[in-house]
């Protein structure tokens, strides 16, 4: 019996067309839109040489020091200044409008002096270049005002030995990219809600005809349910899984080294999909086309929060409304996902499973209420 | 105009769904426009990256004075001293640089081989080296100028080395219009209106498709007294009307969110700005009815809306700025239209005046995007014509009084 009714489901699961565009074919649409868009996002701050122009007029050829400094960070490889000289302003400014150099350097009155066409990092660093300059030579002046006799090292004129070093936060490499697909998978675990809505259409006497008939059926209730709903998160689970794949072996994006970790945390999202479908169509007697609405609705909201369409938003709301942070079932999938990920100790992702858990079996329990001696008076 | 009025019937029984669409886009606009409320400057300001300090070495003027040097070229995030808090503000870029000052720092400064402060930033990123060479720069003004005093007093060597660390060069911001530039707000909703525009236009028009493609329909219309060409005529106008009426609504919704930076530019800046919507409007009806030629059900309508929309915009450079793609994918990118729109949004928005050089680049951009459009009506009509001789459309029906 359990065999005839879990066999049956997912064939019907899988010749179901709308399913398979919306569960299988679009989230793997995103994930590669993700991937093709999002992969050089991580080089988007990168320190590159920066285009500039110097004017080297005669105020340029009087200060020599001043020559040599920008010859030292226009050259080598890891050069901050990719310079252009020009001996007339007004070239220098033609090609600061057609947007050629980030900015252009002058020398007036032995100082240095920046133009830009607008604001941006290039130019800041341009400007805290020269602010570092005009520094130094007000220093070594400083100095020397204050203890003529101090012997003054290359090392201090330069600004002085490097006092930082960097420090890890994690085993794993920072990687400003995963958020989306953290959401992406989110979103599919919360889309396993369509399989409960179907599951639970087909198990009602009021919503189908196929309802009607298995409600007929010389079987007990409960086990018809269990059989569905083992269908139902089979199916989603492959489907998950198809994506996990996809992701990960496919696109190759790094998901940090858990797999079987991974697994667990898309089979418990899939039950509180599923479980989240069921409520939904359980507790409501709205028209089915209004119960997907209302599942496409707050599973949208849900992954919007959890920072599949803008990453920063699920940090912003654990730091405002951690409340709602822990209430969002997509925040909490997408969270456990990246402790997996950053973290190296299992003590919050713990949390984020036991959460997802908790609120899988409250949904499974209402819709068991709802569902508990249903009878018809009339169809 | 009887088939023109059918049209806008199709379209007011679907309203509900492309309101929907049209209000969840302007009420992310407006939550936009809340976010960048920047008011322009005609000044240079700098860019300023979001740090965090932890000092475990106590509060000395020497920490207090870095902290206000640190603020005036960052955004300070408090953040408390333990590493869930560090780690989640790093990876979700709530911070781009995180410093920590380790015990015994500040008195270990004089030795040979001092304690080394701990930082975390991206690899090789610009804000990272910047704010680094920040506190390298102070630490070591304070180092000398701690052995130039001998033990000197501490409020006085901080404010020293603050007042040089003060001085700087000049910086001149060049304008070469005399009004604003385009605010970054207005840019942000126009980069991002090819997805709308692209989802209402398929949506409304494969609607329209859809309702006149229905078997029973076709054959009706066929025996009807209405030529082809009519009907046809009045179904173009009815999405043509649809199409430009969402355009004028996107138009003054967007004049409505960003009136006070809007009455600030130049006209001449808005009017391009408007124009190049208005091809990529061409472009998405073009594109639309290509789709409506495959459509068959609603469902399929939406998938393809969708998977159409969020491909081209999201491969163009409307939700990703292109300068931040890859090399290859730039390359696959300018393959596609919305590639070309968001290119003349960038020309327009850098426009610095209006002779024929500076608006070469944007006259090429919309000359291609108009090429785009002509290529798909093009292809809409190879295949409307290899599928109108298909027996599913009874081209091939034949009547039995046929000699």
């Amino acid at each position: 019996m359990f065999w005839n009714i879990y066999s049956k489901r997912l064939l019907s699961c899988l010749r179901n067309r709308d399913q398979l565009i919306w569960i299988w074919a679009f989230p793997l649409i995103l994930a590669t839109l993700f991937y093709f868009t999002l992969s050089s996002v991580g080089e988007a701050d990168n320190l590159k040489a920066i285009p500039t122009g110097v004017v080297t007029d005669a105020a340029y050829e009087a200060d020599p020091m001043f020559g040599q400094v920008l010859d030292q960070v226009g050259s080598g490889e890891d050069a901050l200044l990719n310079i252009t000289e020009y001996t007339r302003e007004n070239e220098a400014d033609r090609d600061l409008e057609t947007g050629k150099i980030a900015g252009y350097i002058l020398l007036q009155d032995n100082t240095p002096k920046l133009m830009v066409k607008q604001d941006g990092m290039n130019q800041t660093i341009l400007k805290s270049f020269l602010d570092r300059y005009v520094q130094t030579e007000g220093n070594i002046k400083a100095i020397m005002e204050k203890n003529p006799d101090y012997n003054l090292n290359w090392e201090e004129i330069m600004g002085g030995a490097s006092l930082t070093e960097n420090m890890s936060l994690s085993s794993q490499p920072y990687s400003p990219i995963l958020n989306p697909y953290y959401g992406l998978i989110a979103m599919v675990c919360m889309y396993g809600g369509m399989q409960g809505l179907m599951s639970i259409t087909y198990l009602q006497g009021n919503l189908s005809p196929l309802g009607a008939r298995r409600m007929m059926a010389p079987l007990s209730r409960i086990r018809v349910i269990f059989c569905d709903m083992t269908g139902s998160i089979t199916v989603h689970m492959m489907s998950l899984l198809f994506l996990l794949f996809y992701i990960t072996v496919i696109l190759k994006v790094d998901f940090g080294n858990k797999l079987p970790l991974l697994v667990l945390t898309c089979f418990v999202g899939s039950i509180l999909g599923v479980a989240f479908g069921t409520a939904v169509s359980c507790l409501s007697k709205l028209g089915e086309s209004m119960k997907v609405g209302i599942l496409v609705s707050v599973t949208m909201l849900c992954c919007f929060g959890a920072g599949m369409m803008e990453s920063s938003m699920k940090y912003l709301i654990d730091q405002k409304f951690p409340v709602i942070s822990w209430l969002n079932p997509a925040a909490r999938i997408s969270d456990a996902l990246y402790c997996l990920y950053y973290f190296d100790d299992y003590q919050r992702y713990g949390q984020n499973i036991a959460v997802i858990m908790a609120m899988s079996a409250v949904l499974l329990l209402l819709s068991g209420v709802s569902l508990r001696r249903q009878s018809y008076e009339s169809i | 105009m009887r088939v023109f009025k059918a049209c806008l019937l199709v379209i007011k029984r679907r309203m509900v769904t492309f309101a929907t669409y049209f209000a969840i886009f302007i009420g992310l606009s407006i939550l936009l426009s809340q976010f960048s409320k920047e008011s322009f400057n005609s000044g240079f300001e700098e860019n300023r990256p979001e740090f965090t300090v932890i000092n475990r070495d106590g509060e000395t003027p020497y920490t207090e004075k870095m902290m206000d040097f640190l603020k005036e070229h960052g955004t300070y995030v408090p953040l408390e001293d333990s590493m869930e808090a560090l780690k989640d503000a790093r990876f979700n870029d709530a911070v781009s640089y995180i410093l920590i000052i380790p015990e015994g720092f500040q008195d270990a400064l004089q030795k040979d081989k001092p304690i080394k402060l701990l930082e975390n930033m991206t690899q090789n990123s610009a804000s990272g080296y910047q704010m680094s060479s920040y506190v390298n720069q102070y630490w070591n003004y304070i180092r000398t100028w701690e052995k130039i005093g001998g033990n000197p007093d501490k409020e006085k060597t901080a404010d020293k080395v603050l007042e040089l660390l003060g001085t700087g060069a000049k910086v001149e911001k060049r304008q070469y219009l005399k009004t604003q530039p385009v605010s970054a707000g207005y840019q942000a909703q126009y980069q991002v209106a090819p997805y709308i525009i692209l989802v209402i236009c398929v949506l409304c028009i494969t609607s329209i498709f859809l309702s006149f493609q229905r078997s029973d329909i076709r054959m009706r219309n066929m025996c009807g007294p209405l030529k082809p060409f009519t009907r046809l005529w009045q179904m173009g106008l009815g999405c043509a009307s649809v199409g430009i009426v969402f355009w004028i609504l996107l138009t003054i919704a967007g004049f409505i969110i960003y009136y006070d930076s809007v009455k600030e530019m130049d006209i001449r800046i808005t009017a391009l700005i408007l124009l190049n919507s208005f091809v990529m409007l061409l472009l998405a009806m073009a594109i639309s009815v290509l789709a409506a030629l495959f459509v068959r059900d609603a469902n399929t309508q939406n998938a393809v809306a969708n998977i159409l929309a969020l491909g081209l915009s999201f491969l163009g450079g409307a939700f990703v700025p292109t300068s931040i793609m890859g090399e290859s994918v730039l390359k696959f990118a300018k393959c596609l239209p919305v590639y070309w729109y968001e290119e003349c949004l960038n020309e327009i928005s850098g426009l610095t005046g209006f002779g024929m050089e500076n608006l070469m680049p944007v006259w090429k951009c919309m000359g291609i995007l108009m090429g785009f459009t002509a290529a798909v009506l093009c292809i809409t009509l190879a295949v409307n014509k290899q599928k109108s001789g298909a027996e599913e459309s009874f081209g091939s029906n034949k009547t039995e009084i046929e000699l």
